[in-house]
């Protein structure tokens, strides 16, 4: 059964403001915590984000943990594993080889009917699965960023989810600011962060979406979303 | 990695028990060339051009014979046609016969995965046969469909009921059209065209769908496209030796995306990130030799692999070597500095020096110890460079590479080949 979305969209939008995007509550499940990308990312975001992440998964490596300076990381054979543990969370961050991503994002919304969002970080993902995954996220109700994406970041909550906007010390890159990035490039999203900060601005919101033909999240959502959090904000 | 035309496209669409016009190869003998006209009445005489080629028919490459005599000229005329799409030059390697079918009726049938819709879409019209841009848009229609689901007779039933088909047509269609959902999706396309498929009256005198031309493209991350055993040359198209060779080194760790803009440029930049290359290919127009990104944190051998391939290919011609990218999340600058510095140093090892100019500008983890690989490298090997760091506008980084490509132009690379001990015209 597919949750509400936002009336304005004829597909699945559930994200209604910028700064639902990376939020302080948001709770993290990483697919193939312990592949070779996820091992040196994961623990920056997690220890830049306040420890946001509650397990990752990676078969045949149940009772590991990756290290971060906010501390281990528990690792599980899979989804049902972590829950049952009693973790709960509701977004989902994909390290998956781009083969096994679309039984991947099953798993995360078939398993866990309390998944929100999905960040896929995988690149060269076919573009068969793609149109699968687009369908099961719109049939569940789960908002999708990526494939071919660096995840999402919030500068003002210090939260980074997915991939490696602002680097290996996106505390020097993600300063708090007014300006929202939307970019298909992770490079980009990073690159322009920067120089903005160089100027002396800083960011809301960073959104690298991927670059391939299916984005999930795509410009008509990120405008929506951005015109809602100015009148939110000039409510307050 | 697209066919197009019946002879492959006949033997896809039989996988799928799709309908298919009768077709001859280049190999075929006068005797069944002869046959087959008996049967069909006609044949018609296309060139094989390796990948996608469309609208053959309007530049006069399909011919049309009802005799043997007329085949066999139309096959001397064809067999080595040559063909300009945009400025690539696409040469036939020889012809197909294809059997003429009869037909009141003609459909244009297409799948893509389309980005407005971001879901599967058919476009389907019963005034097929011609070019569908040149048709009224109240006569084709576009449907997005679930692909969990696929395309099903329902699907294509309401479609042709919202054109306003012919009713004779419409339960055929609606038989066999779902068939290419399986062709399509289960064997790593990305694109199916049908046009046209013209409506043959079979012996019961109702209808049935002949495909009687045939256009797909393949994802080339998709290994279902392993599933069609298709001959190992068939995507060998008239891409040119240096894409070739760096596309064999396409794995899912690493962007490996390389396109030849200019062969006779002069700025030979590897670009990391989607976001620098879109903005370094428009800014650098011609001048660009290639467009290309390495990003995505490639290990050290696979960016050796390609800076030797790009530099084996071009360093010759080129005034400014430039290595661009904006400030890099993930991407380790040492490992792809080392790896592009150690592979230049081998080059000029190898090949001997020439005179360049090397622009760097870059960001990200390690940047500072991997533009030290390169500086040391560069210094070694007595070439003028300048490195910018990531608090420099890529833009103006741009700028300043193309000031140095206009400054060996006009007399700089006679400079720095007498600083190299070459002759002012190496």
């Amino acid at each position: 059964m597919r949750k509400p979305g936002i009336d304005k969209f004829k597909y699945y939008v559930g994200i209604r403001s910028l700064a639902d995007i990376a939020t302080k509550e948001d709770r993290i499940c990483v697919l193939n915590i312990t592949g070779n990308e996820s091992r040196s990312v994961t623990p920056v975001s997690h220890a830049y984000s306040g420890g946001n992440i509650v397990f990752g998964t990676s078969p045949g490596r149940r009772g590991q943990v990756v290290e971060t300076p906010a501390g281990n990381i528990p690792v599980y054979n899979n989804v049902r594993e972590g829950m049952e543990a009693g973790h709960k969370f509701n977004v989902g961050v994909v390290y998956l080889p781009p083969s096994a991503v679309r039984d991947g994002v099953a798993e995360l919304i078939r398993i866990n009917p309390d998944v929100e969002k999905v960040i896929i970080l995988t690149e060269k993902v076919a573009m068969h699965d793609a149109r699968e995954i687009r369908a099961l996220g719109q049939q569940r109700g789960v908002d999708i960023f990526g494939a071919n994406c660096l995840g999402v970041a919030d500068s003002w909550n210090h939260i980074r989810i997915g991939g490696a906007l602002g680097g290996d010390k996106p505390e020097e890159t993600l300063r708090k600011g007014s300006v929202a990035i939307f970019s298909n490039s992770g490079n980009f999203t990073t690159t322009i962060a920067n120089y903005l900060s160089i100027g002396g601005w800083g960011t809301t919101t960073l959104i690298s979406s991927g670059k391939d033909v299916y984005i999930n999240y795509a410009i008509p959502e990120f405008a929506y979303a951005g015109r809602l959090l100015r009148t939110i904000r000039r409510i307050r | 990695m697209n066919i197009s035309g019946m002879l492959h496209g006949a033997g896809l669409l039989k996988i799928v028990d799709f309908p298919a016009s009768e077709v001859l190869g280049p190999e075929a003998s006068e005797h069944e060339i002869h046959n087959l006209i008996e049967k069909c009445g006609s044949v018609f005489v296309k060139p094989i051009f390796r990948g996608g080629i469309g609208k053959k028919g309007k530049s006069g490459l399909i011919g049309r014979a009802t005799s043997l005599k007329a085949a066999i000229a139309e096959k001397e005329r064809l067999y080595f046609a040559e063909y300009k799409v945009g400025n690539a030059m696409y040469k036939s390697r020889g012809v197909t016969f294809e059997g003429a079918v009869p037909a009141e009726h003609e459909i244009y049938f297409s799948i893509t995965d389309s980005t407005r819709y971001r879901a599967p879409v058919m476009t389907l019209t019963h005034h097929g046969g011609m070019d569908i841009e040149e048709l009224d848009k109240t006569q084709i229609i576009e449907v997005p469909f679930d692909p969990l689901t696929g395309l099903k007779s329902f699907v294509i039933s309401n479609a042709l009921t919202d054109l306003g088909a012919p009713k004779e047509i419409i339960s055929p269609l609606v038989q066999h059209l779902p068939k290419l959902w399986d062709l399509y999706h289960h064997y790593g396309m990305s694109t199916l065209e049908l046009n046209p498929i013209r409506m043959m009256p079979n012996k019961s005198g109702s209808l049935v769908p002949v495909a009687c031309d045939f256009k797909c493209g393949f994802d080339r991350d998709d290994p279902r496209v392993n599933r069609l055993t298709l001959p190992d040359d068939l995507f060998v198209t008239e891409a040119n030796d240096f894409e070739q060779e760096i596309n064999e080194l396409r794995t899912y760790q690493g962007q490996s995306d390389v396109y030849v803009i200019n062969e006779k440029g002069t700025i030979l930049a590897p670009t990391f990130g989607g976001g620098a290359n879109s903005l370094v290919t428009e800014v650098l127009g011609n001048d660009a030799i290639i467009s290309s990104d390495f990003g995505g944190n490639p290990p050290y051998e696979k960016m050796y692999e390609v800076m030797r391939i790009s530099l084996k290919y071009y360093l010759k011609q080129t005034n400014v070597l430039f290595v661009i990218g904006g400030k890099a999340n993930n991407t380790d600058i040492f490992v792809t500095f080392r790896a592009m510095a150690d592979a230049l140093r081998d080059y000029f090892s190898e090949h001997g020096p020439t005179p360049i100019y090397v622009v760097i500008g870059r960001g990200g983890p390690q940047v500072i110890r991997g533009m030290g690989v390169f500086k040391d490298v560069c210094d070694s090997l007595r070439i003028p460079y300048k490195i910018f760091g990531f608090d420099s506008a890529m833009t103006d980084v741009v700028n300043y590479a193309q000031e140095a490509d206009r400054w060996m132009k006009s007399g700089g690379r006679a400079e720095v080949a007498k600083l190299l001990g070459l002759p002012a015209d190496a």
